[in-house]
């Protein structure tokens, strides 16, 4: 298969006794923005260091660009720009020659007039040492660098966006928008799950280095319930019956319930009869898909735990 | 009463907030986090000061070969300017004093002022200093536990250094370490101040270092030169040599290095209880927005190590100028001593002494690139856990490329370095005989000791590329190296553990000639080492 970016099944790392990864499986379509979600260390930087060939995997499969991460790495890592979560420069270089160098040894040249335009849109002053960078500021070079990157095929970023502004954040939006329209592949590995909703065409969450969920996001939600509230004046017990309705809670006629995406026809013919004087159906939003899926952890106490698979 | 009094406004803060608060807690922090550097420095210049005592001891065990010892070395000019005068041959105590005193105090000054940056500026600039400013803690509580912790370290290191001495006779020890005292308390007043004037701590250890090796080379031309003999008090370790350990006893000069902290830390508080976090009067230049010549892994090697090379090799030409200047003289040291200079014609003649002198001195300085390579090639574990590697590997640069290329540039720096003070050393020498006949074999001495640093080269690389958190083995490689190369012979040590030391392979060029067997062999070592590195890089996980 050579139509997706990065391939990767049943991946296993271990760090001495700690299985960072636990087959894990993971499918990045060319050309789409792949959201790639778990919370701190369940593996995602593994994942992302095991595919540029920093870390070599115990066991499994992955495939990046149609090759292999580990033995074609610097081949590869010219056809694609990455991005660290935690990104550290060196204290006596300016951002704008951090830039530069991380370009270059991409074997590219930086086109200037790029690194001009991202320069001003993410509001970075160049001239200045890395040492006196703020946390975002340092993000925005490793951002700027993978960005000013001309030829790359794919972009592999690791929670790109910790430390930056709400405005940072929407010119970051805008630049992964542009890329994709380029037909460049992205891995966003991150947990804000808005910014994952708004720029991913596909999403993996992964938990505990195993993959639990991916799909399309509307392939998602439809394994999941929307939420229904409406105001009804009529008996309510037909639509308590019905299957596929969960958790219904009526008070004063306002009544709230969650539904099975299959059940949706049935629950509106019978929320008809009732005459409701007003009516919300809400589609399960990420974080409502993340949180079903972590729910145990938030609520250690129910034993019974949430597993989809 | 029907007039309202108008009370004081109740102040809302919370009494008990002095501007000391909790320096105790930080102090137990900083010590705690001192806990392995302070015993093992200790230990390192204990044993230094034990096998001093010991060579002197079984060397010139009597009083008349000791006499013949101050005669003829104490009073040769190149002696007097690295030691400073032999007062008081008589006493064993006082001639191992002499022999390591003003070196040693110069040590425990760099240490003092060394620690003193370490627990200030540099928690400042990595952050730390913003956390803890947070907490309840008094504005000054981090500067002073910062220097007590420094004072804690000069103080063990100063007591410490006496105790192998203390046989000698109990007051001199205390002067001994008294003089030790005098030089570290001053290291760490000096760096209360460049701790302020730099932003950045490894400017502010830069300076004060250079201010200690400065007043070390006032009290060289106080010894050298009568007319001079003022500028002896302008320099802490020309004050301890006042103190004169196992002679006068004039234990209350170590006043003098109190005044220095005093004066230095009044005006370290000073600054520091109205500056901002971060800021130093040294400001930073914004720098170029562009990179046109940082093009490789080379360039940016080069780039970052050439810093650290300069800081290293300035001192070493410095100080191998100024042996160079006064390396004629060493001839002249038998003196009017007939013995001596019957001596010296059995050895092979005064140009012999010259060539024992050569050797001695780029023995050390072998050592000396070792230690650069050391801490060079300790940067990439240092890089690779920063994080910085990764970015660099995460483009397209191969393994083998990254860390041949950041090792060939550090085997470069010990080239540079060997031959920048191989020439300084003859260069020295040919001003001041006036005879450029001798500046080649100077040189060749120092190149001839290239193969043993390239066995260093090799062993960090090895290290590196296999278990990257054993690189601080290094420092055992040279600790080691200069423990055999000073006391091998003396305490009689099995051949196979001198062996070890791949510097007590390198040839007593130009006292003996070069035989190049030991040589090829050196260099094979080093490069075979290399390679083992590189294949165990290329395995292994890049860890971040």
């Amino acid at each position: 298969m050579t139509s997706a970016a990065i391939e990767v099944a049943g991946l296993h790392k271990s760090f001495g006794t700690t299985h960072a990864l636990d087959g894990l499986d993971l499918v990045v379509p060319a050309g789409q923005v792949a959201g790639f979600l778990g919370p701190n260390g369940s593996g995602k930087s593994t994942t992302i260091r095991v595919l540029l060939g920093l870390l070599r995997a115990d066991a499994g499969t992955a495939r990046l660009l149609g090759g292999d991460p580990w033995a074609d790495a610097v081949a590869l890592h010219s056809r694609l720009a990455y991005v660290p979560g935690d990104v550290t420069l060196w204290p006596t270089l300016t951002g704008g020659e951090a830039i530069d160098l991380l370009v270059r040894l991409s074997g590219r040249s930086a086109d200037k007039g790029r690194k001009e335009q991202l320069l001003q849109r993410f509001e970075l002053d160049p001239s200045k040492r890395a040492r006196t960078y703020s946390k975002g500021n340092r993000q925005k070079v490793a951002l700027v660098a993978a960005l000013a990157t001309p030829g790359v095929e794919l972009l592999v970023l690791d929670e790109p966006t910790s430390g930056l502004d709400p405005l940072m954040e929407a010119v970051f939006q805008r630049c992964v928008r542009e890329a994709r329209a380029e037909g460049v592949s992205v891995l966003l590995s991150s947990h804000i799950l808005a910014e994952v909703e708004e720029l991913c065409d596909t999403v993996t969450i992964i938990r505990q280095g195993k993959t639990v969920q991916s799909g399309t996001l509307a392939e998602l939600r439809h394994l999941t319930r929307a939420k229904v509230s409406t105001v009804v004046a009529g008996d309510t017990s037909a639509l308590a019956a019905l299957d596929g309705v969960h958790d219904l809670a009526v008070v004063d006629g306002h009544v709230v319930f969650h539904t099975d995406n299959d059940a949706l026809p049935q629950v509106t013919r019978a929320l008809a009869d009732l005459a409701p004087s007003s009516l919300t159906i809400t589609p399960p939003s990420l974080e409502e898909l993340f949180l079903r899926e972590y729910g145990d952890e938030l609520a250690a106490l129910e034993s019974d735990g949430v597993t989809s698979r | 009463m029907t007039a309202v009094a108008l009370a004081p406004a109740t102040p809302t803060v919370a009494r008990g907030g002095g501007r000391l608060t909790r320096t105790g807690a930080l102090l137990r922090l900083a010590l705690r986090r001192d806990r392995v550097r302070i015993p093992v420095t200790v230990i390192i210049l204990v044993l230094m000061v034990a096998s001093t005592l010991a060579a002197i001891q079984s060397a010139y065990p009597t009083v008349v070969e000791r006499q013949q010892l101050a005669a003829t070395v104490g009073s040769n000019t190149a002696f007097l300017a690295l030691l400073g005068p032999a007062l008081h041959p008589e006493s064993v105590g006082a001639m191992a004093t002499w022999r390591i005193g003003a070196f040693l105090a110069l040590v425990v000054g760099i240490i003092g002022a060394l620690a003193t940056v370490r627990h200030t500026r540099r928690e400042e600039e990595a952050g730390r200093l913003e956390l803890v400013g947070s907490l309840r803690v008094g504005r000054l509580a981090p500067l002073t536990a910062g220097l007590l912790a420094a004072l804690v370290m000069v103080g063990v290191a100063s007591f410490g250094v006496a105790l192998p001495l203390v046989g000698q006779g109990a007051l001199g020890a205390l002067a001994f370490a008294f003089q030790n005292l005098v030089s570290g308390l001053a290291g760490v007043g000096i760096a209360a101040v460049t701790v302020q004037l730099a932003s950045v701590a490894r400017t502010a250890s830069s300076i004060a270092v250079s201010v200690l090796v400065g007043t070390y080379a006032l009290r060289a031309a106080a010894d050298v030169q009568d007319s001079l003999s003022w500028l002896s008090w302008l320099s802490p370790m020309g004050w301890g040599q006042k103190i004169d350990p196992y002679g006068d006893d004039r234990l209350g000069l170590v006043l003098l290095g109190v005044a220095v902290l005093a004066l230095g830390a009044g005006v370290g508080y000073r600054i520091q209880a109205t500056r901002d976090l971060g800021a130093g009067l040294i400001a930073d230049r914004p720098g170029p927005a562009d990179a046109p010549g940082l093009r490789s892994v080379q360039a940016l090697a080069w780039r970052l190590q050439g810093q650290t090379l300069v800081t290293w090799a300035v001192p070493v030409a410095a100080y191998l100028l100024l042996v160079g200047f006064l390396l004629s003289s060493v001839g002249d040291i038998a003196g009017d001593s007939p013995q001596v200079q019957q001596i010296i014609e059995q050895l092979g003649g005064a140009g012999a002494m010259q060539d024992v002198f050569v050797v001695t001195i780029m023995g050390f300085i072998a050592l000396a690139a070792g230690a650069f390579v050391v801490a060079s090639l300790s940067r990439l574990h240092s890089e690779e856990t920063a994080g910085r590697a990764e970015l660099i590997l995460g483009r397209s640069v191969p393994r083998t490329t990254y860390l041949l290329v950041n090792v060939l540039v550090v085997a470069a720096g010990t080239v540079v370095l060997l031959v920048v003070g191989g020439l300084a050393m003859g260069v020295g020498n040919g001003i001041a005989a006036g005879d450029w006949g001798y500046t080649g074999k100077v040189l060749g001495a120092a190149l001839v000791q290239l193969p043993a640093v390239l066995v260093v080269v090799g062993f960090m690389t090895a290290l590196y590329g296999w278990v990257p958190r054993l690189v601080v083995l290094g420092w055992a490689l040279v600790v080691w190296s200069l423990v055999v190369g000073q006391l091998g012979a003396l305490l009689d040590l099995p051949s196979w553990l001198q062996d070890l030391s791949p510097f007590s392979h390198t040839p007593a060029y130009p006292l003996d000639a070069v035989a190049p067997g030991p040589l090829v062999v050196l260099v094979a070592i080093g490069v075979a080492l290399v390679v083992v590195g590189v294949v165990g890089f290329r395995r292994r996980d890049v860890v971040a």
